[in-house]
């Protein structure tokens, strides 16, 4: 099985804390874990984690989105990090190129238009910036990764 | 155009259909930055402008 963790600009703290979280439970349930992301959030994912314990492999999001348009690339689930417009942008464009299990990962301060703007999706979703804690309550929500692929 | 189509080495991003221009020989587009947002581009690109009008 495989997940990717696609992520935006870092801007709010709580990206690098969930991104690590939810790749040690997707390690745990034996998901080979992909991150992708601009330069900002990889280098502060490599920088949390520099002997790899949690995230194993990361790409930049751009080759991303270009090996998924080119069928270079599928993964069984999606995780899109999503706390602005742009992050739905990602969201539509990862369902419309993969056959993945697409899962929005909402926070900020006004995730209620994100929510909506995430229709058809498995939502995760806290009013978190700076605490990661409530966003890790959501997580904690889903008991096995896996049966969500199946 | 499909969210993935590869204008100007850059592949879209976006919510299907993504809305393409064109005026002449420049091509009037959105382009998604993760830090800033969506952006509208106008840029020449004659070659470009057939090769979408091709659908390829």
């Amino acid at each position: 099985m495989k997940a990717l963790l696609m992520m935006g600009c870092p801007e709010l703290p709580v990206q690098t804390a969930a991104a690590l979280y939810i790749a040690n439970k997707l390690n745990i349930e034996g998901f080979e874990v992909v991150a992708a992301g601009n330069k900002a959030a990889i280098s502060l994912l490599l920088n949390s984690d520099p002997e790899k314990h949690y995230i194993k492999k990361v790409m930049d999001l751009d080759r991303c989105i270009g090996a998924l348009a080119e069928k270079k690339m599928e993964t069984d689930l999606c995780f899109v990090f999503i706390h602005s417009d742009s992050g739905i942008s990602y969201l539509a464009t990862v369902k419309s190129l993969s056959k993945a299990k697409t899962v929005a990962l909402i926070f900020g301060k006004e995730i209620e238009p994100l929510i909506e703007a995430s229709a058809g999706s498995i939502i995760i979703a806290a009013k978190a910036v700076h605490n990661p804690t409530p966003l890790r309550a959501q997580i904690d929500g889903v008991k096995s990764w896996a049966a969500l692929t199946k | 155009m499909p969210p993935g189509f590869k204008i100007f080495d850059n592949y879209l991003v976006g919510l299907p259909p993504i809305p393409i221009a064109v005026d002449g020989d420049f091509i009037i587009m959105p382009y998604v930055k993760p830090c800033h947002g969506c952006f509208v581009l106008r840029i020449p690109g004659k070659e470009e402008v057939e090769r979408m009008r091709k659908g390829k």
